[in-house]
C-alpha cells in the first residue's frame, strides 16, 4: 500500500495545481499549447533514457525549452501560436520515438511515462513533485493579477507596463514543469486532460474567479483521488481513471448549468 | 508644454509604408479628433504613441520626455472587441486592473486603490454595476467601465481607439459628450481615434485628417472641409450635414 500513498500524496500535490493552471488555460485560450507541451515532454523523457540521465530531468528541461521556442517562433516568426505548436510537438515526439529506437530500451518505463505508473511513484519523486509544487503555486497566486489581466485584454496590460512577454513565458515554463511533475501520476498524453477539464467544468459553475479556482481545484483533486482508486481495484491504467472522472465531473457540471438556466429562464 | 509632439514618425512593415512624415504638436489640455479612412494608419498612430510599435523613423515625445524607454502613464480606450462570455471579472475588477501599473508586481490592492476605483465607477456612473459581471453590461455600459480603467490611474494623457463602434446612435453621442465632460473636469489631453466626423466636430477641440500622413491639423470647422476631406478619402464623398434630427443627441451636444 506504501505506492498507493505516494501516489495519493502525488496526485493531490499535482492536483492542486493544474487545478489553478486550468482556469488560466481555458482564459487565455492555450489548451492546445498544453496538449503540444505534454506530448512534446516526450522527446525529453527519450533523450534522458538516451543518455542515461534522470528523465524527469531531462523532462523538464526539454519541456521548457519546447515551450520557450513554441513562444519565440509564434512571436517572431510569421505563423500563429496553433501552427508552431503543431511544428514543435510532433517533431519533439519524433525526436523522442527515433532516441527511444536507438537507445533500445523500450521497455515498462517508457510506457510509464507515455501512460502513468503509480508503481514508479518514489518517496524522492514526492519531495521534487511538492517543492516544485510549492513554488509553481507561490508564483501563480502572487502574479494571478497580472496574469488575469493578460488574460482579459494583454494590449491594454502591454501599454500600462506590464511585463506581458516574462509572464507569457513563465506561464510556459509553469506549464512545462506541470506536465512533468505529472507523467508517472497520469502519463504524459493525458497530463493535458487535468490542464484543460478542471478548468472548464469551473467555467459552469462561477462566475467568480476565486470561486473558480476552488471550484478546480477541488475536482481536480476529486477526479485524481476517485481516478486512483478506481484504478486500484479495478487493476487498469491510473492515468486512464483519471481523465474519465474528470470527464465526467465535467458532464455533472455541464448539465447542471445546463438545466439551471433553462428552469431561470422560465 | 505640449502634451505630444510628433517629428517626422514613418513606419514601414514588410516594406509597405503605413506612415510616412507626420508631424504633430498638441497643446495640453485638448481634445483631439484623428479621422480618416479605412487602412490610414489610425490604429498604428496611436500604438506608436503609446510605445506599442517602434516609429522605423522619426520621434514621439510625450510631456517633453521620449515616449520609448520612459515610462509613461497614459489612459488607453483600446478598439472594442468581443470578450470571453465567461469572463470572470465584474466592474470593480475590471476597474483596478487599470491600477496594477501602480500596484507593482507581487503587490496586493491597497485601500487607495480601492477608494480610486469606486471614485471613478462613481464618475462614469457605473457604481450600481460595480459587482455585476463585466460581460454581462450592455455595449455602452462596458466602454465606460473600460474608460474608468482607463482613467483610475489619473493619467493626463487619454487615447481612445474608436470608442463609440458597436453602440448605437443615442449611445455614441452620450459618450462623445461624457468625454468631452471628463476632460473638463479632470483636465485632460484627448486624443481620440473615430470614422464619425460627423458628430465629433461638436465635441473635440482639433481635428487631424490622415490618411498614412497628417494632411491637416486645426479647429474642426477649418479641417473638416470638402476639399480636405476629398484629399483623405477620396473625391466620391457626400457630406452630409449633422442636423438636430437626433433630439437626443441634440440636447446632450447642447449640455441638457
Amino acid at each position: 500500500m506504501d505506492f498507493m500513498q505516494n501516489a495519493l500524496i502525488a496526485g493531490i500535490i499535482l492536483s492542486f495545481l493544474t487545478g489553478i493552471i486550468s482556469i488560466f488555460i481555458i482564459l487565455r485560450k492555450l489548451a492546445f499549447i498544453g496538449v503540444g507541451i505534454s506530448h512534446a515532454a516526450f522527446g525529453g523523457v527519450a533523450l534522458g533514457i538516451y543518455l542515461g540521465i534522470n528523465p524527469t530531468l531531462s523532462g523538464i528541461v526539454f519541456s521548457i525549452f519546447v515551450a520557450l521556442a513554441i513562444g519565440y517562433v509564434s512571436k517572431r516568426g510569421r505563423i500563429k501560436e496553433d501552427t508552431s505548436i503543431g511544428i514543435f510537438f510532433t517533431s519533439a515526439m519524433a525526436l523522442g520515438v527515433i532516441l527511444i529506437g536507438i537507445s533500445r530500451q523500450y521497455n515498462v518505463d517508457v510506457f510509464g511515462y507515455l501512460f502513468g505508473n503509480i508503481l514508479a511513484i518514489s518517496r524522492s519523486d514526492i519531495y521534487i513533485i511538492a517543492i516544485l509544487g510549492i513554488i509553481v503555486t507561490a508564483i501563480l497566486i502572487t502574479l494571478s493579477k497580472e496574469l488575469l489581466f493578460i488574460s482579459f485584454d494583454e494590449e491594454v496590460a502591454k501599454v500600462d507596463g506590464i511585463p506581458v512577454n516574462f509572464l507569457n513565458y513563465l506561464f510556459l515554463v509553469i506549464l512545462a514543469i506541470t506536465v512533468v511533475i505529472g507523467t508517472k501520476i497520469i502519463g504524459l498524453t493525458l497530463i493535458s486532460a487535468l490542464l484543460i477539464i478542471p478548468g472548464a467544468t469551473a467555467i459552469f459553475l462561477s462566475a467568480k474567479f476565486f470561486k473558480m479556482v476552488t471550484i478546480a481545484i477541488t475536482s481536480s483533486i476529486i477526479s485524481t483521488i476517485c481516478g486512483l482508486m478506481i484504478s486500484y481495484y479495478l487493476n487498469v491504467a491510473s492515468g486512464a481513471t483519471i481523465v474519465l472522472t474528470a470527464t465526467a465531473i465535467f458532464f455533472l457540471a455541464f448539465f447542471y448549468a445546463s438545466i439551471t438556466e433553462k428552469i431561470q429562464s422560465h | 508644454m505640449y502634451a505630444l509632439e510628433l517629428e517626422n514618425v514613418n513606419y514601414t512593415i514588410n516594406n509597405v509604408e503605413i506612415l510616412k512624415d507626420v508631424n504633430l504638436k498638441l497643446n495640453e489640455g485638448v481634445f483631439l479628433g484623428v479621422v480618416g479612412p479605412n487602412g490610414a494608419g489610425k490604429t498604428t498612430f496611436l500604438k506608436i504613441i503609446l510605445g506599442l510599435l517602434k516609429p522605423s523613423r522619426g520621434s514621439v515625445k510625450i510631456f517633453e520626455a521620449p515616449a520609448h524607454g520612459t515610462k509613461t502613464n497614459i489612459g488607453y480606450l483600446p478598439q472594442r472587441k468581443q470578450f470571453d462570455i465567461n469572463f470572470p471579472a465584474t466592474a470593480f475588477d475590471v476597474v483596478m486592473m487599470g491600477r496594477y501599473k501602480l500596484i507593482g508586481l507581487f503587490n496586493k490592492p491597497r485601500q487607495i486603490d480601492r477608494d480610486m476605483v469606486i471614485r471613478y465607477l462613481n464618475i462614469v456612473g457605473m457604481f450600481d454595476f460595480k459587482d455585476t459581471q463585466f460581460v454581462k453590461l450592455s455595449g455602452g455600459q462596458q466602454q465606460r467601465v473600460l474608460i474608468a480603467r482607463s482613467l483610475v490611474s489619473e493619467p493626463k494623457l487619454v487615447i481612445l481607439d474608436e470608442p463609440s463602434t458597436g453602440i448605437d446612435v443615442v449611445a455614441q453621442e452620450y459618450l462623445y459628450h461624457f468625454i468631452k465632460h471628463l476632460k473638463h473636469e479632470l483636465s485632460l489631453t484627448v486624443i481620440m481615434v473615430t470614422h464619425d466626423i460627423g458628430t465629433i466636430t461638436s465635441y473635440v477641440d482639433e481635428v487631424a485628417c490622415m490618411n498614412k500622413t497628417i494632411y491637416v491639423h486645426d479647429k474642426p470647422e477649418k479641417s473638416l472641409t470638402r476639399d480636405i476631406l476629398a484629399k483623405v478619402y477620396g473625391e466620391n464623398i457626400n457630406m452630409i450635414e449633422h442636423n438636430e434630427f437626433c433630439m437626443d443627441c441634440n440636447n446632450f451636444r447642447k449640455g441638457k
